[in-house]
This record gives C-alpha cells, structure tokens and sequence, in this order.
C-alpha cells in the first residue's frame, strides 16, 4: 500500500518529506500503525498509471503484466520489471520514482 | 470541540547535542527544561485615516533556552556545553528535541545551533542541586518532523 506524509518524517537514515508518497514497507509495521493513528501519514489512493503525465505508452506495455495502477508497479520487483522491458534496474528504479513524484503534493512556498 | 486525546507533558522530553567530535549525545539526564522559541520578524507600518496598522512577516528566528545540571561526568550535559563554550572557534552544532519522547510519532526538532550564553550559579547554604541556564540560537532552518523508527 502506498501512503502520503501529511509531515516530515524522520525514519533514520530515511527522511520523508511532507506531502511525499512512499510504499508502506519503507516502515515497520508498528512505527506504520502509530504513524496513522497520530494522522502522520495516510493510505494514499493510487490512479492508473495511464493517468499520469508521460506514462500512457508505458502503462501499455504494462497492463498485460497485471501492472495497472501506481502501486502495482511499486509493488512489482524490479527485476521482474528490468526482464519484461529488457531495461536496467537503473532504469527501473527511475520509473518508480518518478511515478511516485506524480502523485507528491506541491509544498507551500510561503507568502 | 470534544477534548483533545494526544496532549502530552514534558517528563520523557528526550534532549540531544553534538559533542566536539559531532557525535549526538542523549544529555536528557542531566537536563530539566528546554524552551524552544520561535519567532517571525514582523514589521508594522500605519497610514493616514486608518487607525489600524498593517503588518508584514519577513524571516524566522529561533532560540532554545536550556536548564542543565552541574555534574562532574566526562561527556554529559555540563561537560559538553562548558567545552563548547570556551573554544576559540566553537562553531554551530546539531541539537535535538524531541516531544514527548523519542517514540514513533513524537515531534521531532532539530538544526544547527551556537551557544549563545551559559549561566553557572554558585550560591552559598543552598542545597539543591546547580542549575545551569543558558541558551542556543539557531544558524539555519529549524526541521520540524515525526518520528518514524
């Protein structure tokens, strides 16, 4: 499940920012649940990859694999996804960020 | 408004700086009290007829007052802010703060802070034990977050 940061998150080594969209496992399961319950993050809706910007002609190729919706392909594996399109893991890693920047809110700037 | 489940106290306020060698210590058992102040440069001006002013927000500030306890251990609280003081070059360090505990989903505070002052008072016949005050000011953008691990 993807969720969105409604703060900035301090995991360690990992810093989510406010409005960032993350794949659930980069929690565990307990810091996850306690997160939720104090309205730190959200279980974020995921649109059909064909939905976003740039992505229609990829999300083609991808719906025969059952890979339909953004966390679809999140949850994909890699490799799985570097052997269907005959791409580097590189390559990969890039689509999957850039899928989850789509669905980043905009910070404010201040006024 | 119903009331309100997540208001907290101070007691497990968790309360963290870096050492000369920029490793972050847990100073908490040798601190009592940080006050985080955080402030907008605000500007006022006033025009003929209105006799209301209009104000304009321009930059942040932030300072931490702190209250230490005189101990004589290497590397706790009083060890720490005293070698920061007297250094010919001190520099900014990373403190922490976090409310109301170091558990996931407690507030987070962090940045770059310099040592403003330390107060060391000595008083004779009194019993309790030394408290040392002083504060930090902050050099940079102050990080607000929640704690995730």
């Amino acid at each position: 499940m993807l969720y969105r940061a409604l703060a900035n998150l301090d995991a360690g080594k990992t810093q989510i920012k406010e409005g960032d969209v993350f794949p659930g496992n980069v929690l565990g399961d307990k810091a996850r649940a306690k997160l939720e319950q104090v309205g730190a993050i959200k279980p974020c809706s995921s649109p059909p990859l064909a939905a976003l910007p740039g992505w229609k002609t990829r999300a083609e190729k991808f719906e025969p694999a059952g890979v339909i919706t953004v966390e679809n392909l999140i949850d994909m594996p890699d490799g799985s996804i570097a052997e269907l399109f005959e791409v580097s893991l590189d390559r990969v890693t890039l689509w999957k960020r850039d899928a989850l920047d789509w669905l980043k809110a905009p910070r404010s700037t201040g006024g | 408004m119903t009331d309100s489940t997540t208001i907290v106290n101070a007691c497990d306020v968790s309360f963290w700086v870096d050492n000369a060698s920029g490793t972050p210590v847990d100073i908490s058992g040798t601190a009592n009290s940080v006050t985080i102040t955080i402030e907008q440069n605000v500007g006022d001006s006033r025009v003929f007829g209105s006799r209301w002013p209009r104000r304009k927000m321009c930059g942040h500030d932030c300072t931490i007052d702190y209250t230490i306890l005189y101990s004589t251990a290497e590397d706790e609280a009083l060890d720490i802010f005293r070698d920061w003081s007297i250094l010919d070059d001190p520099g900014a360090r990373t403190v922490k703060i976090y409310i109301p505990d170091k558990n996931v989903g407690s507030d987070f505070y962090s940045g770059e802070f310099v040592l403003d002052s330390m107060e060391i008072p000595a008083t004779a016949g009194e019993g309790k034990p030394i408290e040392v005050t002083g504060s930090l000011m902050i050099d940079g953008a102050l990080a607000l977050s929640k704690v995730a691990t």
